[in-house]
């Protein structure tokens, strides 16, 4: 049956799947721990049981029993050479069982991971799940369908097998938790996005959950679904009773959902665990009369990745794809690639992201490299990595299929333009695996002088795309901005050719910016203003560099103008209650300062250690004395800080972000303070130090910084230190104050001990402040020492015994 | 070492913002913080998660005796505590497991301490601590939905080597148990675990 076949079949009827199949078999003798697939084969009459009572209940398609069947799980009990011949044979038996049923072949989990976050090559799990498909599609099954995947990666593996081997139609059922993600992490709508891209004839999920927690699913999946959704519950949630997972929902309960799932957009519907033929029956009985829904996606095209989606249309925020990963002009990068290093690409990748882009393109064409190899690593670390879909750059055919064969999502596609070999061998390549495409209107004759050859030439590449069952939705016109210097009408050809696309003919625009003020100075100028030019005429995308300030601040004012930001959400969270975009302001940082003294006082209660020494030197420069500014404004300022810590008006790090500042204040009067002749003397010393056997000095670390921002003078011996030093050192030095830190529960006994230690040692007159995750007031006590629960309450306990 | 361990090179984690406010003390609608605040938090935290490589490793063996104060496995090592003894009662096999972020946030965190600042540092080191408690989360979870499939029962809540008196010599066990070291784990003569973010944990699993 052909995938048109199935479609056909679709439109007709909601198509009603089988129940369970493990719980069934296992209440009619199969034994726990059994392969179930060799026990079928020996047990053929309980499977023509099972599957008989599934269609008498009304069920138009059942399930191959080949759930296990691939050579891994075949492999648990010794059986992974007859991949085949198992798969085969348990097809022929469903046949037998419903002749004029629809049988397809299930395949599911390999229960390995694929590479990079397990063993398993991705290219070892397509042959996997090839060799499976292979048996089922010799017993003549009519379909495949791929269910309970965890992982997306895997489930391409699958689809990617059969793909390869045949055109009969493809369902896909993934399971999905309490989050509503898989367990490795994929989303129900970037997993659709990136499935009926690749060409599977459904999607939806199973298992895992009952009825209601999937209608939540398909509800989701229904505004991006060009396929028909499916949804196959359990009998309810699990529940462990008496040592054993049951599914307590009635059959008569199942069934009512049915028309609630269709209602919701779910065109095939079927039972997970715990469902039984009697559930189906009711299922049927519920569903009698109702059409299908209609598969009719309202969201525009999206492109995704493993962990997330992005929509673009017209209607979406503008999307910026950051141009940064390309080594054209980056002579660090070039030398990076060369050493085949990324750090850089992550480096650009995390700037870019940063700065608010939508997808990154990435492009590894440079020569002296392996291009192909850099960019399967590449994308697939940039993959894992970073959530945020990709934008596959390159006019290579073998290069475009290592990138988009490893990359987990559905890419956007840089460029196929109307050159024969792009038309010939690229093209073929992005359609298989459903990328998104950037028409490029370029010809083996070059760039077309005219709006209207422009035009003629996208057509013609949009024609060849339709042969690969591309629509409008899938491509976006790439502007092809030339340079203004060398051609005074390039600006408007290109602008002509955006309004087209949006205008006229209804398809998303993109442009890379920076070419049109090549030759000129402040090309800022001359890039920003033709962004807002774009914007204007239709432009909903472009390929540009989102570090740069100017050409976001465009995007985010052109999102409001052209009614693309909601409620001006994106716009009001970037820049709103401001005065020049620096972000919203709060009781703490609100209002202008009214005195340079004031100034100091906010930027230190705001942590603002880049400002503060701004706001210090305004206020000397107005006639402060440093001593003043340290006594009547920074220290009663800090004291505020550590007030308003213990009052939990700030958080940890606010108390920190304030002592950095007021450090920063210091580091700047110090000298100031020299020259007054007011210099202040530190209030004393104090030693820090995490005891023995203990690795863990972050807290010790942040204490020790703390204690020198209110002028404790510390001498810090750092981590696992032994008793022994510590005491020698206060001998030494003369220090009367020991700060020890221990976080686990097997180090802190080591406080003990230096405790005890001086006492043998007769240093009476020692104090011990401890702390850490594990110590209490109580064992503080227990052994003599002061307890400080964080960091602020240790600068009050040791400033006390400084007096 | 066990023979069957499933190792998840790539733990798929979320950055858990919610716990990682909770553990910087972060309370809804009592903290005033300013936008410039905020937006530097977002950054530090993205930085800091950026640089966490969640990894995982599991595996089980079967329980031979529980006399409720020591367990003793299948491969004759005992647990001599009353609180894992009591979490693995009625149980037929031990989960044991092990999570690490590796090696980067440490040294995002020490680097931020050099460069005094400390705010940034604390940020981060509680984005480690809690990523890698996520980590052990999907992981047990991960693990619980596959032994679920087998009919039998992970229990959601796990104990830690260093806790409820567990000492920490335990870890040397789990270093026995799981192919840590080649995941560039290392254990010091204190029976710490190196880098310093990773967690080892046991679970109990009943069967059907």
């Amino acid at each position: 049956m052909s995938g048109d076949a199935f479609k056909a079949i679709l439109a007709k009827q909601v198509l009603i799947l089988d129940g369970a199949t493990g719980t069934e078999l296992s209440k009619r003798g199969m034994p726990a721990g059994v392969c179930p697939e060799l026990w079928v084969l020996e047990h053929p009459e309980t499977i023509r049981a099972v599957q008989g009572d599934y269609v008498a209940a009304g069920a138009h398609c059942v399930y191959a029993p080949t759930f296990g069947g691939n050579r891994c799980k075949l492999a648990e009990f010794g059986r992974e050479n007859d991949v085949v011949a198992i798969n085969r044979d348990l097809a022929l038996l469903s046949r037998e069982a419903a002749p004029d049923s629809l049988i397809f072949g299930d395949m599911a989990p390999t229960g390995q991971f694929i590479e990079p976050v397990g063993d398993l090559a991705f290219e070892d799990a397509v042959a996997i799940y090839r060799e499976q498909a292979e048996g089922l599609l010799a017993g003549g099954v009519d379909g495949f369908v791929i269910e309970t995947m965890m992982d997306i990666q895997e489930t391409r593996a699958a689809v990617l097998a059969v793909l390869e081997l045949c055109d009969l139609p493809i369902m896909v059922t993934m399971t999905f938790e309490k989050g509503l993600r898989t367990l490795t992490g994929n989303d129900p709508v970037s997993a659709l996005i990136t499935l009926q891209a690749l060409g599977v004839s459904a999607f939806g999920c199973n298992c895992s959950m009952g009825p209601e927690g999937m209608l939540e699913i398909i509800r989701l999946l229904k505004p991006y679904a060009r396929v028909p959704l499916i949804a196959k519950p359990n009998a309810g949630l699990p529940q462990w009773q008496d040592g054993q997972t049951v599914f307590s929902m009635e059959a008569e309960t199942f069934g009512a959902f049915g028309p609630e799932f269709v209602a919701a957009g779910a065109g095939i519907l079927g039972g997970c665990c715990g469902t039984t033929p009697e559930h189906i029956r009711c299922l049927a009985d519920g569903l009698a009369g109702l059409q299908p829904p209609e598969v009719a996606a309202t969201r525009g095209a999206c492109v995704s990745h493993a962990r997330g989606y992005r929509e673009l249309s017209r209607q979406a925020p503008f999307a910026v794809i950051g141009e940064r990963i390309n080594p054209t002009g980056k002579k660090a990068l070039q030398a990076e690639l060369r050493e085949g290093k990324y750090d850089l690409v992550s480096r650009y990748a995390d700037e870019q992201l940063a700065a608010g882009a939508a997808l990154l393109d990435v492009n590894f064409g440079l020569s002296g490299i392996d291009e192909l190899g850099m960019m399967r690593e590449g994308v697939t670390m940039l993959a894992q990595d970073y959530a945020v879909p990709l934008c596959i750059d390159t006019t290579r055919a073998d290069v475009a299929e290592a990138a988009l064969r490893c990359y987990p999502g559905r890419a956007l596609f840089n460029s196929i333009s109307a050159e024969k070999d792009r038309l010939e061998e690229v093209l073929p390549v992005a359609a298989k695996y459903g990328a998104m495409l950037i028409l490029l209107p370029v010809t083996d004759e070059g760039i077309p002088a005219t709006l209207e050859e422009r035009i003629d030439v996208i057509k013609r590449i949009f024609a060849e795309a339709q042969k690969y069952g591309y629509s409008k939705d899938d491509v976006c016109v790439d502007g092809l901005v030339m340079t203004v210097s060398a051609s005074p009408e390039a600006a408007e050809l290109t602008l002509g050719l955006v309004e087209w696309c949006a205008r006229e003919w209804g398809v998303n625009c993109v442009c890379g910016l920076s070419n049109v003020s090549f030759g000129l100075p402040r090309r800022d100028l001359i890039n920003r203003a033709f962004l807002g030019m774009a914007i204007g005429r239709g432009l909903n995308m472009a390929i540009a560099n989102p570090t740069l300030a100017d050409i976001m601040e465009t995007v985010a004012a052109g999102d409001v103008l052209c009614g693309r930001d909601v409620r001006m959400q994106g716009f009001l969270s970037r820049y709103g209650s401001s005065e020049g975009g620096k972000g919203a302001t709060s009781a703490v940082d609100a209002g202008a300062a009214a005195t340079p003294e004031e100034s100091v006082r906010k930027a230190l209660l705001a942590g603002d250690t880049a400002g503060i020494v701004g706001a210090i030197s305004a206020c000397i420069q107005a006639g402060g004395k440093a001593d003043h500014i340290v006594n009547e404004i920074l220290i009663p300022g800090i004291t505020e800080v550590g007030d308003r810590f213990e009052r939990k008006d700030f958080f940890l790090p606010q108390l920190i972000m304030s002592a950095d500042a007021m450090r920063a204040g210091m580091d700047f009067l110090t000298p100031l303070l020299q020259q007054e002749g007011a210099a202040t003397k530190p209030l004393g010393r104090m030693i820090m130090a995490t005891v023995k056997g203990d690795i863990h000095d972050i807290g010790k670390n942040i204490v020790a910084m703390m204690l020198r921002n209110y002028n404790i003078d510390v001498l810090d011996l750092g981590k696992d230190v032994p008793a022994e030093l510590i005491l020698d050192t206060a001998a030494r030095e003369g220090i009367s104050i020991i700060g020890l830190s221990a976080l686990m529960t097997t180090t802190m006994g080591e406080m003990k001990q230096v405790v005890e230690l001086a006492a043998k040692r007769g240093m009476n007159s020692l104090r011990f402040v401890v702390g850490g995750a594990v110590v209490d007031d109580n064992f503080a006590r227990s052994i003599g020492a002061y307890y400080a629960g964080d960091a602020l309450a240790t600068v009050k306990i040791v400033k006390e015994l400084l007096k | 070492m066990l023979d069957d361990v499933t190792r998840m090179r790539r733990l798929p984690v979320a950055m858990p913002v919610a716990a990682i406010n909770r553990r910087l003390g972060r309370r809804k609608d009592a903290q005033v913080v300013s936008a410039v605040q905020e937006a530097q938090l977002a950054q530090w935290m993205a930085e800091a998660f950026a640089r966490c490589r969640p990894e995982g490793v599991f595996g089980c063996l079967a329980i031979m005796d529980n006399n409720g104060h020591k367990v003793t496995l299948s491969d004759a090592s005992v647990i001599e505590n009353d609180a894992v003894a009591r979490l693995l009662a009625k149980c037929q096999y031990a989960w044991l497991a092990a999570s690490t972020i590796g090696s980067e946030l440490p040294a995002l965190v020490n680097q931020a301490i050099a460069a005094g600042n400390g705010a940034k540092a604390v940020v981060a080191d509680a984005v480690g601590s809690e990523t890698v408690e996520a980590a052990m989360d999907v992981l047990q979870s991960y693990a619980g939905t596959i032994f679920r499939r087998r009919g039998r029962q992970l229990s959601g809540k796990r104990f830690s080597v260093g806790y409820g008196g567990w000492d920490l010599s335990a870890q040397a066990m789990f270093f026995a148990w799981l192919p840590l070291v080649d995941m560039g784990l290392r254990l010091t003569t204190s029976a710490i675990i190196e880098p310093e973010k990773t967690i080892t944990a046991i679970a109990g699993i009943r069967s059907s």
